[in-house]
């Protein structure tokens, strides 16, 4: 290897003591990159298998029924889809805000962004009644429904980060790189707000009916974009045998730590108005304190493996280090998926209130919580999306240079030296 | 080149016969009226004449015309081979009226997963029992031409 | 009293009478059948008004009903749970929570002149025929049920298996939305919905269909002198269907 290579690829102001991550083989590489590629297939195999399943026998074969009518699926698709337009943030951090450490790491945070807006529209597509439909669906439009507008805004997602990445990775086109990430970032804006305004627009439903779940989603997306990027770049650096300098480490880190504060403050800010309403109070009620599987997903899930634990990671030193950070950005990822089922599948759960004064029974569930466990299909079906999402992400990476390039001498001039003598001790 | 010729042949020489694409009950059908257009225009042109018609019944409420699914399968059905009742269907085999030049052409269409393949009077229920091997899956896909 | 005065209150008697009944013999409304060819228009609106004081809280004659004609039924029986099986209307018990007082009334799409429903549809199947029924286009449904989402009544049922033995009437298949038709197609040919002659036909005629726009129609005359009301009108939607007695 030569010295310039060697300057590039192993990391100089790392954390004193740290061991620098072993560099892989060749060999190694290509095998651990076809155990990737053929894990990310099989479980799209299987989402496929199962939405076939789905499509034979009806939605019969899922636990979701006229009350639940979203279930685990479209916690999964959602959940990705606003980490999709999160995980762009980085990107846009770099481009737009001008942050050199970010414009490094924006042509992975644009395949990632890819990669979660694939994997969440393939689950999402095919839990459609009618998912042959999809032509109806793209030549038909209401555009007072915000659906329709999701198709304009997801497709036209592709093309803009498309167009940005090809900014990004032609030398040629660099110039051009600011512009494609101001428009790539208020795209996403309008998207997120999209998703949020999907539940916000029902006005019936004592869920969801709120202003407020627009730029809810939207901080929802920072934090759990940010949490997927850590823990991909994480892992990525690992098998590269790569180590994350460590001002870069903090700065992300801290930057989890606010991104996880916003949501909380927002999730607060929400219940708290919805538990001023009287009329609320028994849907409130239900999903905080004696729901059963919701306040247990809340509070267990979102508040204290979500946001309590990784805060306490993110935003004090922790004896961890960097391995911390990837923690918490686990438990940032499982935590929203806690809040997103509570907060679907919750809302949901509970009647509408029709007879506002009476208590209703009847044949359809009226008055009634209705019981949801997702069954098998549905499982398969999310893990399918995921699977995509880890496809896309595995191939990117192989075929073209998405890996953050960093020029390490703009961050310590003491870099040179200390690159040499690593490399002569890797040598040596 | 030599081999690619050969499939041509092959293909060519063991395609599937047409079936005879009107209903096997001529006499019955005629004494109905004519058809809503001749044979050749309604073949080339009966998927428009009945997205058109479909969009005047079901958006604007317009009924009565002649060009409405029912109709069709009230004259076109013909009888399907076994069960105890002789029932009516345009779906079931590769003699059914709508089945057979649809399986032969290749042309699948999903009418028939919500509407009815089997004649019924108007404000009645279905007419003799349509066992459940009258599902999409089965009809359109397995019965092949002969 | 002489027989002149007895003629006469006796003529009175019978005419005060013959004016009492009278109104009442408009009950069940001659509809008209819409002449073949011509579209739906905005000058009639169709709605229902339900005297919940008449509906027996152990009758569902109208759910039968309604099942029958537009053949609900008719799955392939595959293992499909009751909260998945459709339902276009349903009778609901109500028991007013401070008082006690109980009633019960039957259920079903309260087609609104401004449906939340056909707001959210990305498709445009859900939409609302002219004459003022709610409707699901299943050429265009995607069953992607955003509709079932965003209805405050939960009038619409999903699809959950494979559908046979269709009423040719009625269409309907897996994987669409649909919900009270108010029995279009009978009422395009000038009859009532099932539901209103089968609780009519049960003697309790606590259902009652008709033009709403028709000044002189049964139904417009009642929503006009007695106290009605419609579901959560605090949202605007100007229901089609009137609830007495709640």
């Amino acid at each position: 290897m030569s010295a310039s290579s060697t300057a590039s690829t192993a990391a100089a102001p790392i954390e004193a003591g740290a061991a620098l991550p072993t560099l892989p083989s060749p060999a190694a590489e290509v095998r651990r990159f076809w155990a990737v590629a053929a894990l990310g297939a099989l479980l799209v195999a299987i989402g496929l298998g199962a939405a076939h399943f789905m499509e034979a026998h009806g939605h019969a074969v899922t636990g979701m029924s006229n009350q639940i009518v979203w279930g685990l699926p479209h916690v999964v698709a959602i959940f990705m889809i606003v980490a999709a337009s999160g995980v762009l943030n980085v990107a846009s951090v770099g481009s737009v805000f001008g942050q050199t450490v970010y414009k490094a790491r924006a042509p992975l945070s644009g395949l990632l962004s890819l990669a979660l807006l694939g994997g969440g529209l393939f689950v999402l597509m095919l839990d459609l009644g009618r998912p042959d439909r999809i032509v109806v669906a793209a030549t038909h439009y209401n555009f007072k429904s915000v659906f329709a507008w999701n198709v304009f805004l997801y497709s036209g997602l592709f093309a803009i980060v498309a167009v940005y990445l090809w900014t990004l990775m032609e030398r040629r086109m660099n110039r051009y790189a600011p512009a494609a990430g101001v428009a790539a970032f208020l795209w996403r804006f309008a998207l997120t707000t999209g998703t949020g305004s999907i539940f916000g627009f029902l006005v019936a439903r004592q869920a969801y009916a709120s202003a407020l779940l627009a730029p809810m989603f939207i901080v929802l997306s920072f934090a759990w974009g940010l949490a997927v990027f850590l823990i991909v770049q994480s892992a990525m650096y690992t098998w590269n045998g790569l180590a994350l300098p460590a001002p870069i480490q903090r700065r992300m880190t801290r930057l989890l730590g606010i991104f996880v504060a916003a949501v909380a403050y927002m999730v607060l800010v929400y219940h708290g108005t919805q538990l001023y309403a009287t009329k609320l109070h028994g849907f409130e009620r239900f999903l905080l304190l004696d729901g059963g599987v919701y306040p247990l997903l809340f509070w267990l899930g979102y508040a204290g493996l979500g946001t309590l634990w990784p805060l306490t990671l993110l935003l004090a030193p922790s004896p961890l280090g960097g391995r911390g950070t990837v923690l918490a950005a686990a438990l940032v990822v499982l935590g929203g998926f806690a809040f997103l089922y509570a907060f679907i599948v919750g809302g949901q759960a509970w009647p509408l209130d029709i007879f506002p004064g009476y208590s209703a029974s009847s044949s359809f569930l009226d008055g009634q919580v209705d019981a949801y466990t997702p069954r098998l299909p549905e499982w398969l079906l999310g893990l399918g999306g995921l699977g995509l999402a880890f496809l896309i992400t595995a191939v990117g990476v192989r075929v073209l240079r998405f890996m953050p390039q960093d020029d390490f001498a703009r961050f310590d001039p003491a870099a040179g030296q200390t690159t040499a003598a690593a490399a002569d001790a890797r040598k040596g | 080149m030599l081999a690619v010729l050969v499939l041509l042949a092959l293909f060519w020489l063991l395609r599937p016969a047409v079936p005879a694409a009107q209903p096997l009950d001529l006499a019955a059908a005629r004494a109905q009226g004519p058809c809503v257009a001749a044979p050749a225009e309604i073949r080339r042109n009966h998927p428009d004449l009945l997205r058109h018609q479909r969009d005047l019944t079901v958006r604007d409420g317009v009924r009565g015309a002649r060009a409405s699914l029912a109709a069709c399968v009230n004259c076109h059905a013909t009888p399907l081979e076994g069960g105890a009742t002789p029932v009516r269907s345009v779906l079931g085999g590769p003699q059914q009226f709508c089945q057979g030049c649809h399986t032969v052409a290749a042309v699948k269409f999903d009418c028939f997963e919500c509407h009815a393949a089997v004649p019924q009077g108007p404000g009645h229920g279905a007419s003799g029992s349509v066992t459940a091997a009258l599902s999409r899956r089965t009809t359109i896909r397995s019965e092949g031409a002969p | 009293m002489t027989s002149n005065r007895r003629a006469w209150l006796t003529g009175s008697a019978a005419a005060a009478l013959g004016v009492a009944i009278a109104p009442g013999i408009r009950l069940i409304e001659v509809a008209q059948a819409r002449a073949s060819g011509e579209a739906a228009s905005t000058k009639v609106r169709w709605g229902l008004l339900i005297d919940t004081s008449k509906c027996d809280s152990g009758c569902d004659a109208c759910v039968k009903a309604c099942s029958d004609e537009n053949g609900l039924q008719v799955g392939t029986g595959a293992a499909i749970e009751d909260r998945q099986r459709p339902q276009w209307i349903r009778k609901v018990m109500l028991t007013e929570v401070k008082t006690g007082r109980q009633a019960s009334a039957p259920m079903m799409c309260q087609h609104c002149a401004e449906p939340p429903c056909v707001d959210v549809c990305p498709t445009g199947a859900s939409f609302k025929r002219a004459d003022g029924i709610v409707l699901v286009d299943r050429h265009a449904c995607i069953g992607c049920r955003y509709c079932m989402m965003a209805c405050p009544y939960k009038a619409r049922s999903f699809v959950h298996e494979p559908v046979t033995n269709q009423r040719a009437q009625v269409p309907r298949g897996q994987g669409c939305v649909e919900s009270c038709t108010l029995c279009v197609h009978r009422v395009d040919r000038g009859e009532h919905p099932a539901c209103v002659e089968t609780c009519a036909a049960a003697g309790r005629g606590a259902i009652l269909f008709g033009d709403l726009n028709d000044a002189n129609s049964e139904i417009a005359r009642r929503v006009r002198e007695l106290a009605t009301q419609q579901l959560r009108a605090d949202l605007g939607l100007d229901p089609g269907v009137r609830y007495q007695g709640l």
